[in-house]
Parts: structure tokens; C-alpha cells; sequence
């Protein structure tokens, strides 16, 4: 049957991955600008930015998660007056989706919320490209010290995002079975 | 690929959904046969959920592309098999108007938005200009050419979809429900317009409205996987009588008529000590306006209600316009928003006391438009059980009410994931689950739509009950006449 | 919501500019400012861009993006100096050098690119719609696939953001009603209500994914149906003005750059 393959029924259309990728951006976007804890002083809040890229690894694999991190994050920067940093959170978090993604799909199962072990490398791998893309970033932003204030923020952020993401994945998979059709 | 003419037949046409573990395979389609002449003007007839959308998509090359499952017959336009093209190759053949037209709209522009399929064709751009204009013109939308989309009203938004056939001017025009929840004059414009284009059309639509009698050649039914002929005449008592039973017209009178399914026998719930017609729920000088920049763009709208008083054991409909703030005041009623200025009392303990926010929040029921919002779970059984759980019931009586529910409501049984059923079975689970949690206030926001017309009728009567306050919102003046003891009409914000 | 960082409706000459020729700027006073110059001639830079917001956006709009980064200056100037301790000393504790000329300069560099870099994004953005943007990002070669899904994304922020508030509100509704409980001691209610919001916000989030998700297919036969995946090339309806306005913002954005490039060779 085709769920177990984990092929999408629908053809690689231009349409379709146009529609998935602004989809899934756009819930990126949603995901990091509305739902916001403030914490650090710098540009850090807590949000939920990381959870929508960790599910989108997950679920959708590594080209979504790479575009829709990437571009989700930029443009949430740019909504919330914080442009200046939207190229880094371009290139930062797309890397962050791309090896949560490359590391997820190793493991790909169709099955009805079955877990991976490898959804939990992944986000390890994806947290350290986070963390040190971010501080690298920042360093030539605003200087190592201040970039390094940040550090401890993107870690419980990333924290954030796997202890979300990971129910989350499961239960859409479970409450949407057809969700695993989507997957390019 | 140059058909000869635009005569639409459709032979057999044969559709199964996709297999899922746990669901039947269902057949939707099982056999349909329809005939259009070219230029001739078609109307299908089909209550929620029989495939009115799945036929459009079917005709247009997207089914069974996008949704998975089997199709079989033939479907000819000219000499041309539809069923053997991409939909992107049938521009210039097939058109079609979506449903929910936010479905289909994705540009930040109304002209990009008409010249998208233009360019997808190919067309130069002075090409472009010329029909542009011409489409803009016909549906009289030229102020809103370098609007965004996102600023029309849905009505407008139907015609914005319009104006992208015209300027395409394929040889089928295919339009899903693309009538309803439009005024009449709307109506009547768009009806004279198809006439005056002469492309073959074919309608869908869930009601019969009598303005169709001038403009529509022929009328077909399509119900249980098949289609069926209208052979009446137009307008004549037979006519009429079917369309009655099968549930396209509106009885004049019986909807409320008690009987069939049992009344709800769940108790009142114990902090609402209420005879029936007491008072459950008292507003006085409500007053409401959103916050600039927040609601619709622009607008200076605001909500004012002098007074108005929900009592047990009675059932009010509230209509009016698209836009006259029916959903604003059920948000208010049930404190998702909190008005500027005015109380609401609701009766707790015997006696009617002053709440706000959370109060309401408990004290009364929702039920949105869009069922989805808050499906989540894995089976139904979960989805119904889980505001049970906090009265810490026992699973025996948990089971019970939760298979009263299933049966009070034509819920399926499976194992199977909500998020599958078909849009009126969601509909009803959604009722269902607030069935379960039994708020003294319900309300109903437009019911009506995706379920059919008796549907409804049965879901309101399985919600009233001597202790509940029961309010529901919608367009259908008749229905609410019909059904409920009172009705309010709101116009831009005032009561009528 | 996304009005105000996008002046549509802009009318002063940096918003009706070209916007291939302002991305190409962009660029070029984003190297400028990461550049090792010295403070002087990246502190007039900054000036430059500074005067040019305030006139073409207003002083109010300057002052919104700079209140936002004044956290992340005032870090900056704390934490900058301390590693760079180098140099005649200006401040010092039982002669341990705290504060020395060095690091106030590091830091004042420091400074001095982040609010520059910031300020140019914000001009940007300020004046330049997303159609025009889309319009020259095409013209550099952006794949029209790419080009589509950052249009529709921007359009689907909206969309996705209101399904987020009316799911919020159902659920919110659906699971009120632990009758008595919140009746019962509120106070210490707060912290168990962080942990309960917390365990509420994964079915909301769960079903405003279900809901997302179950778009794509929907949107993908909305694009299919209006010619998304033909093979023929595609025409384009709007496109950025060509002719006399073109050569003289071209020769505009020339200029400009060769001025900066000129005072970067005689000022290192």
C-alpha cells in the first residue's frame, strides 16, 4: 500500500510542492511570531518556531524543512521589526530543518504515530546547527559576548522545540492519518 | 486538441474514495450519467456530502489526482476526454469556482489575481489588459482592481472568481455552490450573466431558489451515487412536491414538529436551577465595537444591543446579513469577547448574577461554523469522552453517554480518525460533543450549512430541552422561522 | 500587520525607487558596514542612512526599530569592553583595567554596524511593497517556483494566524467548565497554570496543523487548475517599469556605490 512506502499518491507536481512549501512557511512564520514567551533582553523569546521546524523534519523531511525553516523564520523577523536579522534566519534555521530532516528521514515509518529514536538525534543535531549558527551569527552582529548571552536562551528554545514537536507530530499523524501522503 | 463543440457528456462515471485500515471502501459516484447541450444552462441538485465538489473536481482533472481513490467512465466535452488530461492542460476547457473561495484565491491583488491564468497560458500582455478589463467590468469589481483579495467580502470574493473564468472563458464553467450565501441581485446578475456568455454550465447547489426557473434549461438530482432527470415541468405543483420531499425546498410548516428522535434526557445541570422560561442568560445595553485595525479593514462597525434575554426551554434563531455582526454577539454571549460597555447576567444557583469571560465561558456552548477547530483526537469515542473525563465519572457511565451520543447523532463506530468522516458527519460530531458537556446556553452558529436541512432540524430538536437556552445563527429566514419559537434580525449591528 | 514595515503606500522617492537598484544598495551598505574601517567613517555611514529614514520614513520611524535593539546595544556596551582590555586605560579597579580606549571603541563599533545594519533593513522594508519585491527578485532570476511560494507564504501568514485564534478560542470554550475547580484556592492555581497551559497548547497546536495541513492539497488544485505545471512559457502581466526611470535609478544606484567604494579606497 502506498502508506507504507511513505510516497506521496500525489504526483511531484510544481503545484503541489509550491502549496506544501508556502504552507508549511507560513505556519513557520505563525508559529515563531504569535506564540512568544520573552526572556533574554537581546532579540530572544521564547517561541515556537523551532516546534513547527522540528515537526516539519519530521513529517515533510528535509527540502520542507529546510525552505519552510528558513523562509517561516526570516519572515517572521521581518513581521516583527527584527529584518536585520532575517538573512541569518535564513540561512541558521533552514541548515537547523535541513539536518533535522536529512537525520529524521533515515528512520521513516508510515505507520500510524509510531516514534522515532532518530527524531531525537535529529533535533540534538538540529539544536547544535541552531545554536552555533546562531553565535556565530552573532558574533559578527553584535560581538562573541553578547552573542554568547544568547546561548542559553536558543538551547531552551531548541529544548522547547523537541518536547513539542515530538507529541505533536505523533498526535497530527495519529488525528490526520493522510498526513503522511504529503511527503516529498 | 480543437473539440468540435461544447456539449458535455458524462457516461458512467464511477468514484471510490481511497482505502483507509478501518473505514469500508465507499463508493460515491456509482454510475453517474448526464447530458448538457452546448451553451445550455444545468442545474444539480445535491444535499451536503452526495459529491457535488468531488464531481467539479472530477470534471476538472483533479480528482483523482489530489484525493487518491479510483475513477472509472467517461467524461467527453466536445470530442475531448476530459478524464485523460492534466488540469493544467484543460484552461481553456474547464473552469471552475470553488466552494469556499478563500480556497482558491492566493495573490496579494485582484488583477494579479484574474491575470494569473492568463500568463499561465501564455497570453501577451496587452491580451491580458483587454480581458482584464473586460472581466472587471462585467462583474463590476474596477474598484477593486489593486485590492487585496483578502478584503473582500466572501460574496465578492465569488465574483472575483467569476471574473477569472470570464477573462479565461473556458468552454465549461462549473459553479459550486457558487450561489449561496449571495443577495438576490447578486444572484440574478450572475444568472443573466452566464445566460448572456453562452458557455455550458453547469450549476451545483444544496437549495432550490425560484430565480433559477428563468435562467436554467434543465434540472438533475443526484443522490445515492446517482443522477436523475428532472422530467416535471418547470414550476408545476409536481415539480414543486419533489423538490419538497427530496429536501431542496423548505416545508412552510412541520419542521418543528416533536416526535421522531427522543428528546435529550440529560439533566440539567445542577448550578442552573431553572424552570422553563425563566431567564438563563439577561444582556442589557451591550455595547461593542472593534478595536481600529482589528476585525475588517477599515470599517467603523459597532454592535448595540439594548436588551435581550435568552430564556430556558425556548429556541430563538438570529438572522441578517453577511457583515450585520450575527457571530460578533455570539462571541460576546459566550465571552470570548468582552463588550465595551453593558452587562450580561447569567443565572447561577437559582438566581442571576454578573458574569464575565471565564463565567460565560462555562456557562455556554459554540458551535462554529467550521467543525474542525477543535478535532484533534484520534477516534471518535476519544474525542466525545474527553469533557466527560473531568466529572469524574465512571467509564461504565462514561461509555454509556458517550454511545448515547454516537446514536442520538448518526455517528459512525469505527476506530477511525474524525478528521475522515465526511463534513456533516464532523458537523454532527461536533454537536455531539457538546451534546456531552450540556452548557445551559447553546449556540449554533449557521448549522445549516454542509448539513442538510432536515439534518438540522433533528440537531436542534436533540438540543432542546426544558432546561436549555438554545440560540442559532443563520442566513435561511425561513428556516428560522421554521424552527425556532422567536427570531431577532440584526442589521449592521442594531436589532431589528 | 505587516502594513507598517511595508510602506505600500509610500509615495517620497526612495519608495517609488527601483527596487532592484535599493537591493543592490542594500548589499553594498551591508559590506560597508562589516568592513574593519575606522569608527569615524562607519559612524558617518551610519549618519547617512540614519538622515535618510528620518526623512523619507520619519523620526518616529526611526525611533521604533532602534527602541527595539536598545536591549541589545546596552549589552553590547556592557559586555564589549571587559574582553578587550588593551590599550591607554580610561577606568580602572585597584589597578585592574576595566574600562580602556580600545574596548570603548570595539564596542562602539560594535554598536555602530548593528544600529547601521538595522536602520538600512528597516528603510528598506519600509519602502519597498512585496509585489515590487517579488517583481525584482524574478528579474535576478529567482525560479518562479521559489518566487510563488514567498508570495503565497506572505499571503497565508494572515490565514494561518486567524485559524491559530479561532482554534485557541474553541478549544478555549470546549474546556472551560472544570466546574469548581477554578472556584477553588486561585492563587495557587498559577502555577499549575502554566503547566496546564502548556499541556493545552498541544491539541491547539495539533489542530491548527491538521487544519494547515489539510490546505495543501486544496491550494495545490487552485494552482493546477489556473495553469501551474503547464509546460509552455509562462507571460508576465505586471513587470518593473523599464525606459527612462530605470536608466536613472540605474545610474542613481551606479553613482552611489562608486562614492562609496571611492571614499573606502581613500579612507581605510
Amino acid at each position: 500500500m502506498n502508506e507504507e512506502k511513505g510516497r506521496s499518491r500525489i504526483p511531484g507536481s510544481p503545484a503541489f510542492r509550491i502549496s506544501s512549501l508556502a504552507i508549511l512557511t507560513a505556519v513557520t512564520a505563525v508559529f515563531t511570531y504569535m506564540v512568544r514567551i520573552p526572556i533574554a533582553p537581546t532579540r530572544g523569546y521564547l517561541n515556537l518556531g523551532d516546534v513547527a521546524i522540528y515537526f516539519t523534519a519530521f513529517t515533510f523531511g528535509p527540502v520542507s524543512a529546510l525552505i519552510a525553516g528558513g523562509v517561516g523564520t526570516a519572515l517572521a523577523d521581518i513581521i516583527s521589526g527584527y529584518s536585520q536579522w532575517a538573512p541569518i534566519s535564513l540561512l541558521v534555521h533552514g541548515l537547523q530543518g535541513l539536518v533535522a530532516g536529512l537525520i529524521a528521514s533515515i528512520a521513516w515509518r508510515g505507520k500510524r504515530g509510531t516514534f522515532s529514536l532518530f527524531w531525537l538525534v535529529a533535533a540534538v543535531a538540529g539544536t547544535v546547527v541552531m545554536c552555533a549558527g546562531y553565535l556565530a551569527a552573532g558574533t559578527l552582529m553584535v560581538g562573541f559576548s553578547a552573542a554568547l548571552v544568547e546561548l542559553p536562551g536558543n538551547l531552551l528554545q531548541n529544548l522547547a522545540g523537541v518536547v513539542g514537536a515530538v507529541p505533536l507530530t505523533i498526535a497530527v499523524r495519529k488525528a490526520y492519518p493522510p498526513v503522511t501522503e504529503l511527503r516529498w | 486538441m480543437i473539440p468540435k463543440n461544447s456539449d458535455l457528456t458524462i457516461e458512467n462515471l464511477c468514484f471510490s474514495y481511497p482505502e483507509y485500515p478501518g473505514l469500508p471502501t465507499r463508493r460515491l459516484f456509482k454510475g453517474l450519467d448526464l447530458q448538457i447541450a452546448e451553451t445550455g444552462i444545468a442545474l444539480l441538485l445535491a444535499r451536503p456530502d452526495q459529491g457535488k465538489t468531488t464531481l467539479c473536481r472530477t470534471l476538472g482533472g483533479l480528482v483523482p489526482r489530489f484525493s487518491g481513490g479510483s475513477v472509472d467512465g467517461r467524461v467527453q466535452l466536445g470530442g475531448l476526454q476530459l478524464l485523460e488530461h492534466q488540469p493544467f492542460d484543460l484552461l481553456e476547457q474547464v473552469g471552475l469556482v470553488f466552494q469556499h473561495p478563500g480556497e482558491q484565491l492566493f495573490l496579494s491583488r485582484c488583477d494579479s489575481e484574474i491575470a494569473f491564468a492568463l500568463e499561465s497560458l501564455g497570453i501577451s500582455r496587452s491580451e491580458i489588459e483587454a480581458r482584464l478589463e473586460d472581466a472587471l467590468r462585467a462583474m463590476d469589481l474596477e474598484r477593486y482592481r489593486k485590492e487585496s483579495p483578502k478584503n473582500l467580502s466572501g460574496g465578492e470574493k465569488k465574483k472575483l472568481l467569476v471574473a477569472c473564468l470570464i477573462a479565461v472563458n473556458p468552454q465549461l464553467w462549473l459553479l459550486d455552490e457558487t450561489l449561496e450565501e449571495l443577495d438576490s441581485d447578486t444572484k440574478t446578475g450572475l444568472l443573466r450573466l452566464l445566460k448572456e456568455r453562452q458557455r455550458t454550465t453547469l450549476i451545483l447547489s444544496a437549495k432550490w431558489h425560484e430565480m433559477f426557473r428563468e435562467y436554467v434549461d434543465q434540472v438533475f438530482l443526484m443522490e445515492d451515487g446517482k443522477i436523475q432527470r428532472i422530467q416535471e415541468t418547470f414550476g408545476s405543483r409536481e415539480f414543486h412536491d419533489l423538490l419538497l420531499r427530496r429536501g431542496f425546498i423548505l416545508p412552510t410548516e412541520g419542521l418543528r414538529a416533536r416526535g421522531g428522535k427522543p428528546r435529550s434526557s440529560s439533566p440539567q445541570p445542577p448550578s442552573v436551577q431553572a424552570r422553563e422560561g425563566d431567564s438563563l442568560l439577561e444582556a442589557t445595553d451591550l455595547f461593542f465595537e472593534y478595536e481600529p485595525g482589528g476585525g475588517r479593514e477599515g470599517s467603523t462597525f459597532s454592535l448595540q444591543i439594548e436588551s435581550l434575554k435568552l430564556q430556558a426551554g425556548r429556541t430563538l434563531a438570529l438572522v441578517g446579513n453577511n457583515g450585520s455582526g450575527k457571530s460578533t454577539l455570539g462571541r460576546i454571549l459566550c465571552g470570548l469577547l468582552t463588550p465595551r460597555r453593558g452587562a450580561i447576567k447569567i443565572r447561577k444557583n437559582g438566581i442571576l448574577q454578573a458574569a464575565v469571560g471565564d463565567n460565560l465561558n462555562r456557562f455556554t456552548g459554540y458551535l462554529f461554523q467550521d467543525p474542525d477547530l477543535q478535532i484533534f483526537l484520534p477516534t471518535v469515542f476519544e474525542e466525545l469522552a474527553l469533557g466527560l473525563k473531568h466529572l469524574h465519572l465512571e467509564a461504565e457511565e462514561i461509555s454509556r453517554r458517550v454511545e448515547e451520543a454516537i446514536s442520538l447523532f448518526n455517528l459512525p463506530v469505527t476506530d477511525s480518525p474524525p478528521s475522515l468522516m465526511s463534513y456533516g458527519a464532523r458537523k454532527q460530531l461536533q454537536a455531539g460533543v457538546y451534546y456531552l458537556l450540556d452548557r445551559p446556553l447553546m449556540i449554533i452558529d449557521e448549522g445549516d450549512s454542509g448539513l442538510g436541512v432536515n439534518d438540522f432540524a433533528e440537531m436542534v430538536r436533540v438540543f432542546q430541552n426544558p432546561g436549555r437556552a438554545l440560540l442559532f445563527i443563520t442566513h435561511d429566514h425561513r428556516l428560522a422561522q421554521g424552527l425556532a419559537d422567536e427570531m431577532l434580525e440584526l442589521k449592521n449591528g442594531r436589532l431589528l | 500587520m505587516i502594513a507598517p514595515v511595508y510602506g505600500k503606500r509610500g509615495q517620497s522617492a526612495v519608495h517609488r525607487f527601483d527596487p532592484r537598484g535599493k537591493i543592490v544598495l542594500l548589499v553594498v551598505f551591508l559590506i560597508t558596514f562589516f568592513l574593519p574601517l575606522r569608527i569615524e567613517h562607519l559612524g558617518i555611514h551610519l549618519a547617512v542612512v540614519a538622515a535618510l529614514t528620518v526623512i523619507f520614513l520619519g523620526i518616529r520611524n526611526v525611533l521604533r526599530p532602534l527602541r527595539l535593539i536598545l536591549p541589545i546595544l546596552i549589552l553590547v556596551l556592557v559586555l564589549t569592553p571587559p574582553f578587550h582590555r588593551e590599550g591607554p586605560v580610561l577606568f580602572s579597579i585597584r589597578s585592574v583595567p576595566i574600562l580602556t580606549v580600545f574596548g570603548l571603541l570595539e564596542a562602539l563599533r560594535l554598536i555602530v554596524r548593528f544600529t547601521g545594519i538595522t536602520l538600512i533593513f528597516y528603510l528598506f522594508m519600509g519602502t519597498t511593497d512585496p509585489d515590487s519585491l517579488a517583481l525584482a527578485f524574478r528579474w535576478f532570476r529567482l525560479p518562479f517556483a521559489i518566487s510563488m511560494v514567498l508570495s503565497i507564504a506572505l499571503e497565508y501568514i494572515p490565514t494561518i494566524r486567524r485559524i491559530y485564534n479561532q482554534v485557541r478560542d474553541a478549544h478555549r470554550l470546549r474546556l472551560a467548565g472544570e466546574t469548581g475547580e477554578a472556584q477553588r484556592a486561585p492563587r495557587a492555581g498559577r502555577d499549575r497554570g502554566k503547566v496546564h497551559r502548556l499541556a493545552e497548547t498541544i491539541p491547539i497546536l495539533t489542530s491548527v496543523l491538521i487544519l494547515s495541513v489539510r490546505r495543501i492539497p486544496t491550494l495545490a488544485m487552485a494552482l493546477e487548475c489556473r495553469g501551474v505545471g503547464r509546460k509552455n512559457r509562462r507571460s508576465s502581466f505586471r513587470s518593473l517599469k523599464t525606459g527612462a526611470s530605470m536608466t536613472r535609478d540605474g545610474i542613481i544606484t551606479a553613482l552611489i556605490t562608486a562614492t562609496v567604494v571611492v571614499s573606502l579606497l581613500l579612507f581605510p
